[in-house]
């Protein structure tokens, strides 16, 4: 039958929405469960542990990289340019915003604005990157 | 580079998606490349030759080569 994408990409794409649906949840359940911990149990908490517990919401992050990784994999080439291109640009973008707010929170004294936030940043950038490339190749 | 892939598939009475399932490709890549805004690999090339079972240079060539 005749689609937008074979079906070994549409497979793919079915697997990548259910890796990314579980990783979602999982992050959703260990930031709570985290946070609950930290805030509840901080004090009688042994540094180590706090460390520990800081760092879970890294293993959900990974299972996303992963899920993506794999979903890159199956792409058609004209697609993985597509993203290739995208991460081009976002790594250039996120990149050099951070190096300039460093300098204008340094010498400036603007704000400060947590690490937190450039992965959030690297995600924002690569969907608006990737509807422009893809438009480019329209 | 240019490429007779529209002409091609018109012969065939093929539909760009029609081509893009012989392919294992999007719509969008066999679009794209018709529209010669993305020359595909010497692998897809070698695909597209063997789809058409036409030689690659028939399908492809060198936009330097033809300005010559």
């Amino acid at each position: 039958m005749s689609c937008e994408v074979p079906e070994n990409m549409r497979q793919a794409k079915r697997r990548y929405v259910r890796d990314m649906a579980i990783a979602g949840v999982v992050y959703l359940a260990v930031v709570y469960g985290a946070v609950t911990l930290i805030r509840h149990a901080q004090l009688d908490l042994p540094y180590w542990a706090v460390i520990v517990i800081a760092l879970t919401p890294v293993a959900p992050a990974l299972m996303m990289l992963r899920g993506y990784l794999i979903y890159f994999r199956a792409m058609d080439e004209f697609n993985r340019r597509i993203q290739s291109e995208a991460w081009l640009i976002t790594a250039g973008v996120v990149g050099l915003s951070c190096f300039t707010y460093s300098f204008l929170e340094e010498w400036a004294h603007l704000p400060r604005i947590g690490l937190i936030w450039v992965f959030p940043a690297l995600i924002l950038v690569w969907g608006s990157a990737t509807v422009l490339v893809r438009r480019r190749y329209q | 580079m240019r490429n007779r892939l529209k002409i091609l598939r018109a012969e065939q009475n093929w539909s760009q998606a029609d081509l893009a399932d012989r392919l294992e490709v999007s719509r969008q890549s066999v679009n794209a490349i018709e529209t010669g805004k993305y020359d595909p690999s010497l692998p897809l090339a070698f695909k597209i030759a063997r789809v058409f079972a036409q030689p690659i240079e028939q399908i492809f060539s060198d936009d330097e080569a033809v300005a010559e």
